[in-house]
């Protein structure tokens, strides 16, 4: 049952019919409707993770979603389409002051030929206050967020926006984008004062915008001109620590993105002596500076921000200015000027790199820093929704296809399997040969139908019911009819056809139907008393006497045979006692099936009496019926006892019991030429007519002496005194 | 993510010898018609994973035997089916007039909730046609089934057929109709019953007396 709780409705028991299905828009095809229900459900990704999470201990189908995930990205340029798209990247330390002037100059800057898709905006130093620092308050971002909108006016929306003390950074889009971003989230990573306060540190948003993954950092590393080290390391513990959680308990890290921006201030310096830098600042003798700058020396080295790039830097640097003025730090510390504030990327080796539009400085002076800027364009890829449901569709077929190529296969020399003609007591044999031709072991056995227990019919056997396959490998299976005296009522009796369907199954297969024919000879033998003396006829023309009309009073054949013996054998010696030859006795009863006379066949007079006993002891049930069996032990010890049991013989049995009495009788005349006795005769004959039911326990094992003997004592009466019948 | 199916639809195809079952089949699932095939003799099987309103469903159909004589054991193989899809031929009357033992059989022998499809095949010949689509209309509607004619040979309406039976199952399922229950062939995906494995009969195993 565990299976079905999950639904909500499994623990109604009670089902209401469905309603009928006749839909009234019939026309000759399928409801659009239906069709786009259908595609809609190929837009993909869109099930609710608490299925997920019921299937997460289930490696099959993680194996299986991963594959279509994974085809699905390696055609990713199948079902996408590339559009240029630009994002504007700036960074302002504003050093703990409050937003005085218009941002225009920064966000807005007249140079600017596109308006940018996406703005992402970074602050460091916007809140030097204690209660940020150790209370992580974020008012004073307010004043700012709502600058950077003014200046934006109202093309943009705020995607998100993260804070970690004094560093901000929020996300801009254009308005017509905002419903293509999905999995925007956020985090932030400290290493400030003691490696973990807030004062230092990044904060990071990522999210999809189309089918392009985009990761921004803005960070503020530690300061001073000797931390080099410090900062390399501030870059690669924030780059370690921030991680993105799925909604599906997925991890991603900043470098499994499509495009990756760090922006901020990095803090590096430039190593020259002061008056040297300024003279070269003067000069705009920049790249000869730039060449000493920190940051470019240590990524050089690759001591810090590997891999990633930055776009030439061809502005004084950002820092130190007093504040309101253009002047340089003009105070006692004379910190040298420096570009602190930078904006750096790294494009995905699987992704389009970037194209740089502009990297600059502006003009804003509230800070003693001055902000700065780079746009850049972006090739995004944007999905083609109906190439994509295509593609999915494609996938899904093909592991499907895998799938059912997967599924075992075999191919069976026949479906049908006749037999032809079927003589009691004669085993046939017919082969079949299974092959493999799948691409997978085949493991195949019989199956029964339904509500069936058994695999087939009872006169037939299978080997063997089960086995296994290697590919192109062949097995021979041997299906035997045999009808004996346990199953020949069937179709003596009751008239059945002989045949059978057999189930092959394939495990995690098809399943083969083999259909089993014969013609099953009718014969007097393995038949009824009560039924033979319904055929007047030979039992093979099959004419019973209509069932109002009087039927023979003992069955025709047994009256051959004993009129055989009668005529031809009653002197002969060791009648009963020798064997006949079973070729004999076939031919035999072939006559007496078919009415040839004997006359056209050859045979001792053995094999004719050893065919009367085999006759009785095929009787479906014997002389003495199974139901009187115990009465007739019970009876035998009593001459007039047994006399009462025979007395309540069913009518048929009886007449045959007196017969076949009669004639032995008649045979011990002649014991002086044939040499039998009583007794003999009576130890012949008893376990012909008196047997127990093949369903009772005492015919699991042989008879007990005493019960021999009884049975036996049961014919002596009847043989030793004639007046008992 | 997703994952690649939430439920499990039983379907069976079933009417006269060779009136394009196991074409409809391999239409479906491998989006290919072979011409001549042989007879199924006994029980072919074939799996697709589909999309319903969002939902993924995995679709495995048992595509049985036609032939009369098979009747008693094809029978066994309705049990639990959550669609059923009957096919005629629309240039055999004979198919065609077979259709009430057919569906008498599908009725007794699945659950009432079964969603049972009619589908004329061999739409594209036309020119042989001898069951106008009014008139196997009018039976469907009289049997409160829903009807398509399509071709396995040209791909028309196959996939239709598969899909919209899917969506009228998963609408029974969602009104809460049906229960979900393993034998009931609409199974629920999870870790008992992921796999593709057809398993009449298997439970009968110990019982074997041969």
């Amino acid at each position: 049952m565990s299976d079905t709780t999950t639904n909500n409705n499994s623990n109604s028991s009670v089902t209401t019919p469905v309603t009928p299905l006749v839909l009234e828009d019939e026309n000759r095809g399928v409801s659009d409707e239906a069709i786009e229900a259908s595609l809609d459900g190929l837009k993909h990704n869109t099930l609710k993770t608490s299925y997920t999470v019921l299937n997460t201990n289930n490696p099959h189908i993680d194996v299986n979603t991963q594959w279509i995930h994974n085809k699905l990205k390696e055609k990713e340029p199948e079902y996408t389409e590339k559009k240029n798209m630009s994002i504007f990247l700036g960074t302002w330390n504003v050093n703990g002051k409050k937003p005085s002037e218009p941002l225009d100059l920064w966000l807005k800057d007249p140079q600017m030929t596109i308006q940018p898709d996406i703005y992402a905006i970074g602050f460091q130093e916007l809140d030097l206050t204690a209660e940020a620092l150790l209370l992580g308050d974020t008012t004073r971002s307010l004043p700012w967020e709502q600058h950077i909108l003014s200046s934006l006016q109202g093309d943009y929306v705020k995607l998100l926006s993260r804070q970690l003390v004094g560093i901000l950074l929020c996300v801009y889009v254009k308005r017509e984008h905002k419903p293509h971003i999905t999995n925007a989230m956020s985090d932030i990573a400290a290493v400030g004062i003691m490696g973990m306060m807030g004062n230092k540190g990044g904060v990071a948003i990522r999210f999809s915008f189309y089918n392009t993954t985009i990761c921004i950092i803005n960070s503020h590393l530690n300061a001073h001109l000797d931390n080099v080290l410090r900062r390399n390391q501030d870059m690669r513990d924030i780059a370690k620590n921030i991680k993105f959680i799925t909604d599906d308990g997925k991890t991603i890290n900043i470098y499994e993105h499509d495009q990756l921006f760090w922006i901020g201030d990095l803090n590096y310096r430039i190593p020259l002596p002061d008056q040297e830098v300024k003279d070269r600042i003067k000069k705009k003798d920049f790249y000869n500076l730039f060449l000493q700058d920190q940051l470019y020396t240590q990524m050089k080295s690759g001591s810090a921000f590997e891999g990633f790039q930055e776009p030439p830097i061809s502005f004084a640097p950002t820092y130190k200015y007093d504040a309101g003025t253009d002047e340089y730090d003009s105070s006692e510390k004379k910190r040298t000027p420096a570009w602190c504030d930078r904006v750096l990327w790294k494009t995905a080796k699987t992704a389009e790199n970037v194209g740089i539009l502009s990297y600059r400085r502006h003009e804003l002076m509230t800070s003693d820093h001055r902000p700065v800027s780079a746009s850049f364009i972006i090739k995004i890829k944007i999905v083609i929704p109906e190439a994509k449901s295509r593609v999915y569709q494609d996938i899904v077929k093909e592991l499907d296809k895998k799938e059912n190529d997967s599924m075992p296969d075999a191919s069976i020399s026949s479906n049908m399997v006749d037999f032809e003609e079927i003589k009691f007591m004669t085993p046939v044999t017919r082969q079949i040969v299974i092959e493999n031709i799948g691409q997978v072991i085949a493991r195949f056995q019989f199956i029964p139908k339904l509500d069936e227990t058994s695999l087939c019919k009872p006169w037939l056997k299978i080997s063997p019911i089960a086995g296994m396959m290697i590919p192109k490998e062949k097995i021979m299976l041997e299906l035997t009819i045999y009808v004996d005296n346990l199953t020949s009522q069937a179709f003596n009796v009751n008239g059945e056809s002989m045949d059978d369907i057999l189930i092959l199954h394939l495990e995690n297969g098809k399943d083969y139907f083999i259909s089993i024919s014969g013609v099953f000879q009718k014969t007097c033998f393995g038949n009824t008393l009560e039924n033979l003396v319904r055929y007047p006829h030979p039992i093979r023309n099959n004419i019973p006497i209509p069932s109002d009309q009087k039927k023979l009073s003992i069955p025709k054949e047994l009256w051959r045979i004993v009129d055989y013996i009668y005529y031809n054998g009653l002197k002969e010696e060791g009648l009963f006692i020798e064997s006949g030859v079973t070729k004999e006795m076939e031919l035999i009863r072939d006559c007496l099936d078919s009415g040839e006379p004997f006359t056209n066949i050859t045979f001792s007079i053995h094999s004719m009496a050893e065919t009367l006993i085999r006759f009785l002891e095929s009787l479906v049930e014997p002389v003495i019926p199974f139901n009187m069996y115990q009465q007739a032990l019970d009876a035998s010890s009593s001459p007039v006892s047994c006399k009462t049991l025979v007395s309540h013989l069913p009518a048929v049995n009886y007449n045959v019991f007196f017969y076949l009495i009669s004639f032995l009788i008649e045979a011990l005349s002649h014991n002086q030429e044939n040499k039998l006795s009583p007794d003999q005769l009576a130890i012949i004959f008893s376990t012909v007519f008196l047997r127990p039911s093949p369903l009772s326990p005492q015919s699991q094992y042989p008879p007990e002496a005493a019960i021999v003997k009884k049975r036996a004592d049961l014919i002596l009466h009847f043989l030793i005194s004639k007046d008992l019948l | 993510m997703s994952f690649p199916y939430e439920y499990i639809f039983k379907y069976i195809i079933i009417g006269d010898m060779g009136v394009g079952k196991s074409c409809l089949l391999h239409q479906f699932t491998e989006n290919k018609f072979v011409p001549d095939s042989p007879h199924t003799i006994g029980v072919e099987f074939g799996t697709r994973i589909v999309d319903v309103n969002n939902k993924k469903i995995k679709l495995q159909i048992w595509d049985t035997a036609g032939q009369e004589r098979f009747r008693a054991v094809t029978r066994s193989y309705y049990r639990g089916a959550a669609g059923a899809l009957l096919v005629y031929d629309i240039t055999r009357r004979i198919t065609y007039n077979h259709l009430t033992t057919w569906l008498t059989d599908a009725r007794n022998l699945t659950n009432p909730n079964t969603v049972i499809m009619l589908i004329g095949n061999k739409k594209d010949l036309e020119g042989q046609r001898d069951v106008t689509y009014e008139e196997a209309s009018a039976f469907a509607k009289q049997n409160g089934l829903i009807f398509v004619e399509s071709s396995a040979k040209t791909g028309e309406n196959v996939e239709e057929a598969f899909l919209r039976t899917a969506k009228l199952i998963f609408q029974s399922v969602q009104e809460g109709n049906v229960d979900l229950i393993p034998d009931g062939g609409i199974t629920k995906s999870n870790a008992t019953n992921t796999n593709n494995t057809p398993n009449l009969g298997q439970e009968k195993k110990s019982d074997c007396a041969c």
